[in-house]
């Protein structure tokens, strides 16, 4: 093979980081760039949806059960007769900010359990591991529901209860970085330079071991969504806001005669997680240096 | 500097031990030892270049590992400048790192792909020192003209340059801190042989402006020959020969060190590769529970006592010494 | 008239790259004989690899392909011959051996397997016979207690072991040509000193033919008979070994053989520098273009080198190179 690394540095000439490389990669990732579109419409539509769309999505606006279309209701009504589409328009931000919010909180346990437990080793990793065996064991759903019952349906309650199912796969993989990095002579170098640990492990192996740890938060983010979805449709949900999970857990009764009042919060569901998995996916070839063709 | 100052060793090891714990299995409490460097000794001058070599698994990485405190050792001393590295804690070992720097192996794994040039060579000074900002930007400056390196080149990453480059970066970061002591962990072996001599003859450069004295670690006798003052050759762990370089090279004493000059293909004299064959063809075995010599079973000398007794580092002549029980 | 072993006529293999479409072997023109050992050497990057891949009809898919020239193997071309025919002349009569030992070796297979698995494959034996036959192959690459070892897995052996089950594998089905690419950087001098002793053994008694790949111009003056020294995808020098490293030609050669300090160097004194090729091999877009790609490097350049790409001379019957300066080098 002829070896890339003797390549003539000189026309190389931009400070071009790793960073800005990987971005390159990921415009080429044509998939990944929709789903990016996509989830970018979303996010603007539930920001400003709400603005543009004033209708209270707790007004009954028309009779229950009127199909899409009828009367000017785009999406049609639920069987309260609420307005369906101000009803997905503001549920959004609500199923996107529990999503987002419940992988922020699975990043930093996982995070930091795995980095700790990478970076000590010994009776700490031993610990630590024990530890995040034990959650990866229980049955989430399960585990979520108590917590919920026993601490009240709120919005910060259901985010900490699935942050809290759902940090174990970010801490192995955390972990396994942590140990491949920490052999790694840069690392040792920078051992020798005296930097302190906890620069070593947050200023040096952490950004090192980043990509990984990135396209799994992305899943997440998709995976929270949904299990709020679960979550709200056993009716473990705030009954004083509207998520998408929320109105086809409201409207469960009724899937057969008026199914598009399931169909419908549910393809929401759909296209978002879609989109964020083909981005976690574009983030996953673009940032492995394997794939990075030079 | 005076002129006794300057005759003192810079670096003192006396009896360096590092034992690697093995468990045996997952069921028994029992604890095992590998002891990857069994009691070396030896002294650098100031200004000289002490090569340490022998083959893999011989621990001459691990001994400059644990001089440099990069792993813990198991006993023993590691003076620089009458200072035992091995007792110093936080503060004290910080200022004392200043004045010890390593060069690594691979120009590939020992840059932080996500730090620019000049934050690599940065490094140390922004850990060690309390130097302000203009002074260190002002020392960042100088390591790049002397390593060869232009400042253009500051602010790329480490992946956007060559090999040699990348270790020439290396060096720069390692001399930061302005180091008495330079640790060069095979810093030319993953080089191409034309990139090999350029940082070799900027080594030599460096040592020659600043005084620099270096603990050279390599496979390549060539190498040593070519850089090093005097050389230690390991064996599993022990010294089995120390000598300064002409004796070395021209006298070696030790059936070990015989073995590795042989092996060393010349480019005019047809290897006599039956002899290295026959002495070698036993495999190194996991010896290293024997009490006697390591070399014991491949050593065309070898003797009953060898096996039972560990031969001692001696002087045979001013300044050669040789653990050999057939050499006296 | 007799074909030779082999013979390589104009070869030029061209890789695509991100900028188009370069040359990484250009014009490579050699023949080895039976029972003949030929040597590449040139730093990385410069095709001494890529001719390795050629050979075998290995070139990476769609980025690598044979542009033209051709490849005569016992008169048979193999340039373009197709991968059926290409896959029944490799590993059969055609092997290598790599650098790295451990990744070249199926982890989760013994090494009896592996071999076997050759023999049965190319030799259609009988799963016994193939089996027994391995353990004479290791038995030939001086593995003690091949009984047992055979059963062994690649991790439970050392690094030169595993080199030479790697030989044992290459040699199973008799190969009339063995390539090995760099196949002792990797190990140790006595490690490597004994599996140089192995395959001059190993080809006295079979009459194979080797292509040995190295950087190392020791091994070269071990192992070969005739070197070639690639510079940048071209041949530079060709010639007998004990010819070219007396008296070297070419500036590169030159450079290779003196920027190393050698063993048998006299020690001059504690100064003494080495002589440096300064830079670096040039960056695959330049590959091609008509002009000496070593002249960056080289301090006789002139204004030829940089207009026109030097063709290779014959100098005597034993010695052939490719530069323009051709009398001031004999001055030194």
């Amino acid at each position: 093979m002829m070896d890339r690394k003797t390549e003539n540095s000189e026309y190389l000439e931009q400070a071009s980081s790793p960073s800005a490389e990987a971005w390159e990669m990921f415009k080429r990732n044509h998939a990944a760039m929709a789903g990016l579109v996509i989830l970018f419409v979303i996010t603007i539509g539930s920001i400003f949806g709400p603005l543009i769309y004033p209708t209270d999505p707790f007004d009954m606006v028309w009779a229950p059960f009127s199909p899409p279309g009828e009367e000017g209701y785009l999406f049609g009504t639920d069987y309260l007769g609420r307005d369906l589409l101000a009803m997905v328009i503001h549920g959004a931000r609500v199923s996107l900010v529990i999503g987002l919010s419940a992988a922020i909180v699975s990043i930093f346990i996982g995070v930091t359990i795995g980095a700790l437990a990478g970076f000590y080793r010994g009776y700490i990793e031993e610990i630590l591991m024990r530890v995040t065996e034990f959650f990866q064991v229980l049955p989430t759903l399960l585990f979520s529901m108590v917590i919920v019952a026993l601490f009240g349906a709120s919005l910060t309650m259901i985010t900490i209860a699935i942050g809290i199912v759902s940090w174990t796969a970010v801490a192995r993989i955390t972990r396994s970085e942590f140990l491949r990095i920490r052999e790694l002579e840069y690392v040792m170098a920078s051992r020798a330079s005296g930097v302190s640990n906890t620069k070593l492990m947050f200023g040096i192996i952490l950004p090192n071991a980043l990509p990984p740890i990135i396209v799994q938060s992305a899943l997440m983010v998709g995976s929270a969504i949904l299990f709020e979805a679960g979550l709200s449709f056993l009716g473990l949900t705030d009954p004083n806001v509207v998520s998408w999970g929320q109105i086809i857990g409201s409207n469960r009764q009724y899937i057969l005669d008026a199914s598009y009042t399931v169909t419908i919060p549910g393809i929401a569901i759909f296209v978002t997680v879609l989109a964020i998995s083909l981005v976690g996916d574009g983030l996953n070839d673009a940032l492995n240096p394997k794939l990075r063709a030079r | 500097m005076q002129a006794d100052e300057q005759d003192r060793p810079l670096l003192k090891v006396r009896n360096l031990r590092v034992e690697f714990a093995t468990k045996s299995n997952i069921f028994s409490r029992q604890k095992s030892s590998v002891k990857a460097v069994d009691g070396i000794s030896f002294d650098i001058k100031r200004g000289e270049t002490l090569g340490l070599v022998g083959e893999s698994g011989s621990g001459k990485t691990t001994a400059a590992l644990a001089i440099a405190r990069l792993l813990e050792a198991s006993g023993g001393e590691v003076n620089l400048n009458n200072v035992d590295l091995l007792q110093l804690e936080r503060e004290d070992l910080r200022q004392a790192r200043t004045k010890l720097q390593f060069i690594f192996q691979d120009p590939y794994s020992s840059l932080n792909p996500r730090k620019r040039a000049e934050e690599i060579v940065r490094e140390p000074l922004d850990s060690l020192t309390d130097f302000d900002q203009v002074k260190r930007q002002k020392i960042v400056d100088n390591l790049f003209d002397s390593v060869g390196l232009r400042h253009e080149q500051k602010k790329l990453f480490p992946h956007q340059f060559s090999g040699g480059q990348r270790q020439r970066l290396g060096i720069a970061r390692a001399l930061s801190t302005n180091p008495e002591l330079v640790i060069c962990d095979e810093a030319v072996s993953a080089l191409d042989v034309a990139v090999q001599a350029q940082i070799l003859n900027l080594l030599k450069d460096l040592q020659a402006n600043l005084g620099l004295t270096y603990l050279f670690i390599s496979h390549d006798l060539g190498v040593v020959k070519h850089m090093c003052d005097s050389v230690v050759v390991m064996y599993m762990g022990k010294v089995v020969e120390h000598a300064n370089r002409e004796q070395l090279f021209s006298a070696p004493k030790h059936p070990y060190t015989k073995t590795l000059l042989n092996a060393v293909p010349k480019l005019d004299v047809a290897l006599d590769v039956t002899e290295v064959q026959n002495q070698m063809s036993k495999s190194a075995t996991e010896n290293s529970f024997v009490n006697g010599c390591k070399f014991f079973d491949r050593c065309p000398l070898s003797q009953p006592k060898c096996k039972e007794v560990a031969p001692e580092l001696g002087e045979t002549q001013t300044g050669h010494w040789v653990a050999c029980h057939m050499i006296s | 008239m007799v074909d030779k072993l082999l013979e390589v006529k104009n070869l030029r293999v061209e890789l695509q790259t991100k900028d188009g479409v370069v040359p990484v072997i250009d014009d490579l023109s050699f023949d080895l004989d039976y029972g003949e050992s030929l040597s590449f050497v040139g730093e990385s990057g410069c095709g001494k690899s890529m001719t390795a891949l050629a050979l075998m009809g290995l070139l990476p898919e769609k980025v690598g392909r044979i542009a033209s020239g051709s490849i005569k193997f016992e008169g048979r071309q193999l340039a373009n011959a197709s991968s059926e025919d290409l896959r029944k002349i490799r590993g059969n009569e055609i092997s290598m051996i790599f650098q790295e030992p451990m990744t070249s070796l199926n982890p989760v297979l013994s090494v009896g397997e592996q071999i076997s698995e050759v023999l049965r494959l190319h030799q259609k034996m009988s799963v016994n016979s193939a089996w027994k036959r391995a353990e004479d192959l290791l038995d030939a690459v001086n593995i003690p207690d091949p009984k047992r070892r055979v059963h062994d897995y690649p991790f439970q052996m050392s690094g030169g072991q595993r080199q030479r089950v790697m030989i044992a594998m290459a040699l199973a089905c008799e190969p009339k040509i063995l390539i090995a690419d760099e196949p002792t950087t990797a190990l140790d001098v006595t490690v490597q000193a004994q599996i140089f002793g192995l395959l001059k053994d190993l080809q006295t008694k079979t009459g194979t033919s080797i292509i040995l790949i190295t950087h190392d111009m020791g091994a070269v003056a071990q192992m070969a008979r005739k070197m070639i020294v690639m510079y940048a995808g071209r041949p530079c020098e060709i010639g007998e070994v004990a010819q070219v490293i007396k008296t070297p030609q070419h500036p590169y050669t030159t450079g290779l053989i003196s920027c190393v300090p050698h063993l048998d160097d006299a020690i001059i004194d504690a100064n003494n520098r080495l002589s440096e090729i300064p830079g670096i091999v040039p960056s695959l877009r330049e590959f091609g273009s008509n002009k000496c790609l070593f002249a960056s490097r080289c301090k006789h350049q002139m204004e030829q080198c940089r207009a026109e790409r030097p063709v290779l001379a014959q100098f005597s019957n034993k010695q052939a190179f490719a530069c323009w300066k051709r009398e001031i080098i004999d001055a030194g």
